[in-house]
């Protein structure tokens, strides 16, 4: 089994794989297209395929006939029209059709054209016509079949050998001639499509048979290539394996012709190697086609000089006796020129003899004969038929052989012709390249199998090519350092293998160890990470929560602690006599200050007194001013109520029913509710300026400012005292800061909750002082009633705000420590957890 | 052509009136003019009070409509609202009448109605706080929060005179605590509130903040 290289990877495979093991590369597509081509009429086409199928040197008659039967024009138009189609000159593809492209003028420009106008037919009328000019209609295939055969082949002589037996035999030289067999191909080529029109073909699928001539066509191909690319072949030889270029070799060889052939594209050769010169400087024209074979005159020197006799020693190798220096050498060596001269190995020596008696050995004749061996077989006299053998040859096939329906029996026709005798001698001399010299002679062959043969690269590609082999057998690249081991890259390193990503099994490349360099620490995060999730898919048991929390038991328990005591001391308060609080400096005290201001108050005069709080803190502020609002009751001053609250007036006549009550305060004679006074800041920045035009009327409706003590209130500082009682801070800075700047005279005094004491604090200590004394909830409330000698609600409500205050501390410092224990134990408990992780 | 000019004339008088009551705390000539602007602002706050309640009727009455989970409330707020309405309305239309102060009805919701609910709602926020005081370290247990927790004790126990914690020495450190740390910080507060009211002040008399809207 032959193997096939792959044109990507370069890999060995077997020939019957339509893709490459390694790469996956389409292998062999030329096959496959060359196949498709002949069978659908609207593939793309390789017309020098398709000729060479036609060319094929494995042919056997059997299979000529098929041909021939695929070439009847009657029974299968449709395949030579396809022909035709393929033919066309638009459709002619890539370099593997140069030599259609060179037979086309009128699409080639460049140096293809110049060689077409250089086998323009002027000289002869009966030159060949180029390949796609036969092709391209039908009309003109009908017109070379009908044209006369004195005209077609005016030259043709009876005495010539018949054609069959040349066309054929030419076929199966086809491989070493293929420069010659490719510019012959377009003669054959129009042979056939002269067919006569009214042959029959035998009824068999012509795709069929052409399907059996695909592989020989690639051999053909590669050698075509591999010899008229001239020194491209080189890299096509690399693709090749050593099998498949020793099956080619003996193919090489040429097949000996006696007889010179004569046609008129040689002479047209001929013409051309004359007037080489004028295009010798043209560098675009292939090696392969160059006329004047001046490049290929460097192999036959080579050749020339491996044939230098032994004996002679090369001119750089001569030594000059004469040299003084030499013989100064030689004198202080004691040596003499006999011992120092190189002497030449024996076999050399034989070897060389032997060829030259070996040379001489071959007669004259045969040497003649020989070489006229470089032209191909099909041209050659040698294999002319005999006249039997003429007519044996069926009717439709005697037009290949070159017989004249109107010929004479035994009279043949040669389509092929020369004018002169010495045609070769003219056309191979020194002006024929190299390769072609050495096609047509045996001798001079042999140092070309031997100077470059396929499968092996030139000595100058070898020596370069780097020596560093690599042991991956694999394929696939380890690191930077990867070594191609196959292909025309095999050596070169740091090469992207083509097959790499194809050709990886994910499963071993999955398993290939890292090459990581873990430390102890990664090491135990990765631990660490591994237990976190395998931690993560164990389930865990969440314990319900007990029905009633601790905490929530710890806040009822404070709940009822709190309301048990406080009701009981409420209650049965009165009969445990409690202590008052210790009492400081009454006159630097708030409630002091307060106290003595108010016994300063004369009768009658006004008093401005806001309430300021939220019915929520009623409890703590009625109790805390319920002594300050006695004293001034009890000093007869006439009290007027605002309130920058909405329910601020209702809370005063709440007040007044409540705590005053003993007093008998009325309205309008002893006290004025002026009701609710809004915006505020604003508001009271308007009261303290016009309060009789902001608040005219009073609560009830009645005219607040007509009572005798404010009649002559202009403006909040024509009140002798301001009071102000509230909760909420924010309330007593407004008051603060938009009154007490603004009051002269008039002290302002509050009684406020605390809460409120803190803030207000800072006022009442400042110099100036902006608030002049204030009493602050119960305790001062009940240090006012003290230093006022008449107990009041601060007093009653004393023993349970005790009661509460111990309870409440007693709470909050058990529940504080024990939940700090707790706290502490659980941070503690925690800790040794995370330890433990 | 389209030209808004709700925001530039809204920005304008606000920035004037606020210049000119500023102006009248210096001079005392345009204290009439402040006067006026801030007479103006008593009787648009006082409407504002009134729209507010308007828009809580409102806002109830599409809560009902919507049938949600607490339309049921939003028609108890409703009707307690028109009775507390109807009863203020009441008593003053018997005030003017009589020409006596008569707010029988309304010290009467006030009294049994609306100061019990605030001052329970108080004593309630009272347990929390006595709650939350003994549950602060187990919340958190860092310095602050033990200087917290101890500072509360200490004020709460200077607090009473009750014999078994009449300790003369609380009473002192209560004191101390008052009037020095308590004192400083409220200091600091009120200065901090002081400069922040000159900002936004500031901010409102340039345009930069316009809590008006525009």
């Amino acid at each position: 089994m032959k193997d096939i290289l792959c044109p990507t990877c370069g890999r060995p495979n077997s020939d019957n794989q339509e893709f490459c093991n390694y790469c996956y590369t389409q292998l062999g597509p030329d096959e496959s297209s060359r196949l498709d081509d002949l069978l659908p009429p609207e593939e793309t086409p390789d017309e020098s395929s398709r000729l060479d199928d036609l060319l094929q040197p494995e042919e056997t008659p059997d299979e000529a006939s098929r041909l021939d039967d695929l070439l009847q024009p009657e029974e299968t138009p449709d395949e030579i029209s396809r022909l035709d189609d393929l033919l066309k000159p638009e459709e002619i593809p890539d370099e593997s059709s140069r030599l259609d492209d060179l037979l086309q003028p009128e699409e080639t420009p460049d140096e293809a054209s110049r060689l077409d106008d250089l086998l323009q037919p002027e000289e002869s009328p009966f030159e060949t016509p180029p390949t796609d000019g036969i092709f391209t209609s039908e009309e003109e295939t009908t017109d070379h079949s009908t044209m006369p055969d004195d005209q077609a082949q005016p030259e043709i002589s009876s005495d010539e050998t018949p054609p069959e037996d040349d066309y054929f035999t030419a076929e199966e030289t086809l491989d070493e001639t293929s420069p010659l067999d490719d510019l012959s191909a377009p003669e054959d080529t129009q042979l056939d499509s002269t067919l006569p029109d009214d042959q029959a073909l035998p009824d068999e699928t012509p795709e069929a048979d052409l399907t059996q001539q695909t592989e020989p066509l690639d051999e053909f191909d590669l050698d075509q290539m591999s010899s008229g690319f001239g020194e491209d072949a080189g890299w096509f030889d690399m693709l090749q394996d050593s099998d498949s270029t020793e099956e080619s070799e003996p193919e090489v060889v040429p097949t000996p012709t006696e007889k010179k052939s004569e046609t008129d594209w040689l002479e047209r050769i001929k013409r051309l190697n004359k007037s080489g010169e004028e295009v010798e400087d043209d560098s675009s024209f292939p090696d392969w086609l160059s006329v004047t074979g001046k490049k290929e005159q460097e192999p036959t020197e080579e050749s020339e000089e491996t044939e230098t006799p032994a004996e002679e020693v090369p001119g750089w190798l001569q030594m000059d006796e004469d040299d003084t220096a030499v013989r100064e050498f030689l004198r202080k060596k004691d040596l003499t020129v006999d011992e120092i001269t190189p002497e030449i190995p024996e076999e050399i020596t034989v070897v060389a003899e032997t060829k030259e008696e070996k040379e001489p050995s071959i007669p004259d004749k045969e040497k003649v004969e020989t070489e006229h061996k470089k032209f191909p077989s099909w041209a050659s006299a040698e294999d002319k038929p005999s006249p039997e053998g003429i007519q044996d040859i069926p009717e439709e096939l005697q037009f290949l052989a070159g017989i004249s329906p109107d010929s004479t029996p035994g009279k043949t026709v040669d389509p092929f012709q020369i004018e002169e005798e010495d045609f070769f001698d003219d056309l191979f001399d020194d002006e024929l390249p190299s390769w072609l010299s050495t096609a047509s002679s045996g001798d001079e062959s042999l140092p070309i199998e031997h100077e470059i043969t396929p499968g092996e690269l030139p000595g100058w590609v070898e020596a370069m090519r780097p020596v560093v082999e690599s042991t991956d057998t694999t394929g696939l690249p380890d690191d930077e350092d990867y070594i191609e081991n196959y292909g025309p890259l095999a050596g070169i390193p740091s090469v992207l293998p083509a097959e790499a990503e194809l050709a990886l099994d994910p499963e071993k490349a999955a398993r290939k160890p890292l090459d990581l360099t873990a430390s102890k620490s990664h090491q135990e995060y990765v631990n660490l990470l591994r237990k976190l999730i395998g931690e993560e898919s164990k389930l865990k048991v969440i314990k319900k929560p007990p029905p009633l929390a601790t905490q929530r038991v710890l806040r009822w328990l404070i709940a009822i602690i709190l309301l048990v005591t406080i009701t009981g001391t409420v209650i049965f308060g009165d009969s445990i006599p409690t202590p008052t609080p210790t009492d400081g400096p009454i006159q630097t005290s708030s409630y002091g200050a307060l106290y003595y201001q108010i016994e300063r108050l004369k009768s009658e005069q006004p008093v401005l007194i806001a309430f300021d709080y939220q019915p929520a803190a009623t409890g703590e502020m009625h109790t805390a001013s319920a002594a300050v609002v006695d004293h001034l009751m009890e000093q007869g001053t006439y009290l007027s109520f605002v309130s920058t609250q909405p329910t601020g007036p209702v809370l005063a006549e709440h007040f007044l029913t409540t705590t005053q009550g003993e007093n008998a305060y009325k309205h309008n004679q002893q006290y004025i509710n002026l009701g609710y006074l809004p915006g505020e800041s604003a508001g009271l920045l308007s009261f303290v300026i016009a309060p009789k035009k902001i608040i005219p009327l009073a609560f009830d409706g009645s005219n607040a400012w007509g009572s005798p003590p404010l009649i002559n209130v202009n403006n909040i500082g024509d009140f002798e005292m301001i009071l102000v009682i509230t909760d909420d801070p924010n309330t007593a800075k407004i008051w603060i800061e938009q009154v007490g700047t603004i009051l002269e005279d008039t002290p302002l005094n509050m009684v406020v909750s605390a809460q409120v004491e803190p803030l207000i604090q800072p006022y009442f200590r400042s110099s100036p002082q902006l608030l002049s004394g204030y009493v602050s909830g119960v305790i001062d409330s009940m240090k006012y009633e003290n230093l006022m000698g008449q107990p009041n609600l601060a007093n009653k409500t004393w023993l349970p705000f005790n009661i509460g205050i111990i309870i409440s501390v007693g709470t909050i410092f058990i529940g504080g420590l024990a939940n700090g224990v707790m706290s502490l134990f659980s941070r503690h408990r925690a800790r040794q957890i995370g330890a433990r992780l | 052509m389209n030209i808004k000019l709700k925001a530039p004339i809204s920005t304008a008088i606000a920035i004037g009136v606020g210049i000119v009551v500023l102006a009248g705390y210096f001079i005392p000539s345009i204290t009439n003019i402040r006067f006026i602007l801030l007479r103006t602002g008593l009787v648009l706050a006082a409407v504002a009070l009134l729209v507010g309640i308007i828009n809580l009727l409102t806002v109830h009455i599409k809560k009902m409509g919507s049938e949600g989970e607490n339309s049921g409330y939003s028609l108890i707020l409703i009707i307690t609202l028109l009775v507390t309405l109807a009863v203020g309305i009441i008593d003053m239309l018997q005030t003017y009448l009589a020409g006596q102060p008569n707010f029988q009805m309304t010290n009467w919701v006030f009294t049994y109605i609306q100061l019990p609910i605030e001052t329970s709602m108080l004593a309630v926020t009272a347990v929390s706080l006595t709650y939350a005081a003994a549950n602060i370290l187990r919340k958190r247990m860092d310095l602050f929060s033990i200087t917290f927790f101890f500072v509360i004790l200490l004020v709460l126990l200077g607090s009473f005179s009750v014999p078994p914690a009449n300790i003369p020495f609380l009473h002192v450190v209560h004191d101390w605590i008052i009037r020095v740390p308590a004192l400083g910080g409220a200091r600091g507060l009120l200065l901090g509130i002081a400069l922040g009211t000159i900002t936004t002040g500031i901010r409102i008399l340039m345009g930069t903040d316009r809590p008006y809207g525009g």
